[in-house]
C-alpha cells in the first residue's frame, strides 16, 4: 500500500491528494461562511 | 546510506539560480529555509516592540512614547510574535523536516507551498505599514474585541486582511502538511513509527483548519459592523459584543497549541538523541498529543471568567481546563522518563530542551492556576497573565525552536555550529527570560494591570528588573544571529550522522541533503527507528 502511494508523480496519488486538498479546503471556507451566516438574523 | 542516497540523488541536483530560485521555489527545504529567515526577521521586529515596551515600563511615568503608540506596540508586538515569528518558524521545520523524516520527494503540493510563503510578507507589509499611517497601527490588543477595535482609524482595514491572509496561508500550509503525511510516506512508515514531530504537525495542520476560518469569521464579521452597517457585535443594533470573545477565543485557544504542539514535537525528537533512549511511551505521546488538541476546543471560556458567565458555564470551562492538565502531564512525565538513566550528553539543543521542560511546566502551572475561576477574578488582566503566557511562549515555544534550530543546523548546512557560543547564547537566554518574566508574577499577584504605560510607584522595582532583563535578553539573541551566520558559512564539516544518538531518516541523508531528496523510497525498518 505505502509503496504504491510513495511517488509523488504517481497518478493516482497526485488524484488522492488533490481530492483531500479539496475536501479540506471545502471545509476550511464552509467553516468561515457557516459561522458568518449562522449569526445573521 | 547516505553516501548511497547521495549518489543517487546527484544527478537530480540541478537547481534553479539567483533570485527566481526563491521567489518560484517548490522545493520544500528552500521554502523552509525562507519561512525560517523570514521568522527570524519577524522575532527581531516584535522584540524591538518589546524593547520599547519595556524601556517604556522601565521606571513609572509616561518616558519615551505616548500611550497611543504604546498600545500599538503591545498590539503588534503580540501578532507579529504569534503570527510572524512563531508559527511561521513551525511551518518551516515542518516544510524542512517532514518530507525528510518520513522518505518523501517533497511536500504534496509544492505550488500551493510557494503561495503559502509569499502571501505572508504582502500580509505583514499590510500590518506594519499601519504603524507609519495617520492614527497609528491598530491598538487594542491582539484580541480586537469590539468596540474597543471599531476606534481603530484607517489601520484597521488593514489588520483585518492582514489576519485574513495570514489565515489562508496558515489554511494553505496545513492542508499541505496532511496531504504530504497521508499521501507520501515511504515503505515501512507506518502512522505509528512517525517521528513525534511529524505527528505533532499533523495534529497542529487539522488544529489550524479548524480554527483559523472562525477568526476569519469573526474579523470579517468585525469588518461589516464597521463598514456596512451590521451589527453582529453592536448591542445597539442587536448583537452583542461578548459574542465576539466567545468566537475570538474558540479560535484563540487552539491557537495557543498551534504555537505549543510543534514545540511539544521537537521536544520529542531532542530528548531520546541526546538521552540515547526510546522515546518513553511513544503511543501515549501520540495519543496526549491528539487528546490535548481535542480539548483545546472545549476550554475557550477560562479567557473569560469575568464576562459574567453563567456558573455552570464557569464551572464547565473551569473543569475542562483542569482536564487538560492530563495529556500535558503525560508529555511531561515521558521526557522526563526518557531521560530517566539515559546516557545523557548536554549540546545546545538538549539545554535548551531541558529548559523547555522545566519552564513551559512553570507556564503550565500558573495556567492551571489562572484556570480556576474564583481565582482568575484575582488575576484576571493583570501582569500574572502576562507572565504566564510569556513562559509558555518564550521559554516554552521560542526555546523549542532555538533547540531545534541548533539540532538540526549541521544537517541543514553541513557544517557544525560553534558549540561553545551556542551554549553561551542558552545561559544568557535562560537566566535574562528568567529575570525579565518571573518579576511580572509578583507584579501581578499585586495588582499591576496589563497593557498599561504608567503604573502605581509601588510595582517600580519589579518592573526596572523585569526591563533589564528584557534589554539583556534581547541584546542577548544577536549572539544566536551570529552564531546561525557562522555555521552557515563555514565550521567544522558535519557527517550525515550529526548526533550520535540521533534516529530516523533525516540522518540518513548527507548533511546537507540533496536538492531533491528521496527520489527513490527508503526502506524504513524498525532497526532505523530505533535504539
Amino acid at each position: 500500500m505505502a509503496k504504491k502511494v510513495f511517488r509523488n508523480n504517481n497518478e493516482i496519488v497526485k488524484k488522492r491528494i488533490k481530492r483531500l486538498a479539496l475536501f479540506l479546503g471545502l471545509f476550511a471556507f464552509s467553516l468561515y461562511a457557516g459561522f458568518i451566516l449562522s449569526y445573521m438574523k | 546510506m547516505s553516501t548511497i542516497a547521495h549518489a543517487d540523488h546527484d544527478h537530480h541536483d540541478h537547481k534553479p539560480t539567483g533570485i527566481k530560485r526563491w521567489l518560484f521555489s517548490t522545493n520544500h527545504k528552500d521554502i523552509g529555509t525562507m519561512y525560517l529567515v523570514f521568522s527570524l526577521i519577524m522575532f527581531f521586529i516584535g522584540g524591538a516592540m518589546a524593547m520599547i515596551i519595556r524601556a517604556e515600563l522601565f521606571q513609572p511615568g509616561l518616558q519615551f512614547v505616548d500611550p497611543q503608540f504604546y498600545n500599538s506596540m503591545v498590539t503588534v508586538h503580540a501578532l507579529v510574535m504569534i503570527f510572524g515569528a512563531v508559527m511561521p518558524a513551525g511551518v518551516g521545520l515542518a516544510n524542512w523536516m517532514i518530507p525528510i523524516m518520513i522518505g518523501a520527494p517533497d511536500m504534496a503540493l509544492p505550488r500551493m507551498n510557494n503561495m503559502s510563503f509569499w502571501i505572508m510578507p504582502f500580509a505583514f507589509a499590510l500590518l506594519l505599514g499601519t504603524l507609519f499611517m495617520e492614527g497609528g497601527g491598530p491598538a487594542g490588543g491582539w484580541t480586537m474585541y469590539p468596540p474597543l477595535v471599531l476606534q481603530t482609524g484607517k489601520a484597521f482595514p488593514f489588520l483585518i486582511f492582514a489576519v485574513h491572509f495570514l489565515g489562508i496561508s496558515s489554511i494553505m500550509g496545513s492542508i499541505n502538511i496532511i496531504a504530504t503525511v497521508f499521501n507520501m510516506r515511504a515503505p515501512g512508515m507506518t502512522l505509528m513509527r512517525l517521528p513525534l514531530f511529524v505527528w505533532t504537525w499533523v495534529i497542529t495542520a487539522f488544529l489550524l483548519i479548524a480554527s483559523m476560518p472562525v477568526l476569519a469569521g469573526a474579523v470579517t464579521m468585525l469588518l461589516t459592523d464597521k463598514y456596512f452597517g451590521t451589527s453582529f457585535f453592536n448591542a445597539a443594533g442587536g448583537g452583542d459584543p461578548v459574542l465576539f470573545q466567545h468566537i475570538f477565543w474558540f479560535f484563540g485557544h487552539p491557537e495557543v497549541y498551534i504555537l505549543a504542539l510543534p514545540a511539544f514535537g521537537i521536544i520529542s525528537q531532542i530528548i531520546p538523541t541526546f538521552a540515547r533512549k526510546p522515546l518513553f511511551g511513544y503511543a501515549s505521546m501520540v495519543y496526549a498529543t491528539a487528546s490535548i488538541a481535542i480539548l483545546s476546543f472545549f476550554v475557550w471560556g477560562h479567557h473569560m471568567f469575568t464576562v459574567g458567565l453563567p456558573i455552570t458555564g464557569e464551572l464547565f470551562f473551569m473543569y475542562m481546563t483542569m482536564l487538560i492538565a492530563v495529556p500535558t502531564g503525560v508529555k511531561v512525565f515521558n521526557w522526563v522518563a526518557t531521560m530517566w538513566k539515559g546516557a545523557m550528553t548536554f549540546e545546545a539543543p538538549m539545554l535548551f530542551a531541558i529548559a523547555f521542560v522545566v519552564l513551559f511546566t512553570i507556564g503550565g502551572f500558573s495556567g492551571l492556576m489562572l484556570g480556576i475561576t474564583p481565582v482568575d477574578f484575582q488575576y484576571h488582566n493583570t501582569y500574572f497573565v502576562v507572565a504566564h503566557f510569556h513562559y509558555v511562549l518564550l521559554t516554552g515555544a521560542v526555546f523549542a525552536l532555538m533547540a531545534s534550530v541548533y539540532y538540526w543546523i549541521p544537517k541543514w548546512t553541513g557544517n557544525m555550529y560553534d558549540e561553545k557560543l551556542a551554549k553561551i547564547h542558552f545561559w544568557l537566554s535562560t537566566i535574562f527570560a528568567n529575570i525579565l518574566f518571573f518579576p511580572q508574577h509578583f507584579l501581578g499577584l499585586a495588582g499591576m494591570p496589563r497593557r498599561i504605560p504608567d503604573y502605581s510607584v509601588q510595582f517600580a522595582d519589579f518592573n526596572m528588573i523585569s526591563s533589564l532583563g528584557g534589554f539583556a535578553y534581547g541584546l542577548s539573541q544577536l549572539l544566536f544571529v551570529y552564531i546561525v551566520i557562522k555555521c552557515v558559512l563555514g565550521g567544522k564539516k558535519a557527517t550525515s550522522q550529526v548526533w550520535e544518538g540521533g534516529r530516523g531518516l533525516e540522518w540518513t541523508l548527507s548533511s546537507p541533503p540533496p536538492y531533491h531528496s528521496f527520489t527513490k523510497p527508503p526502506k524504513v525498518t524498525k532497526a532505523l527507528m530505533d535504539y
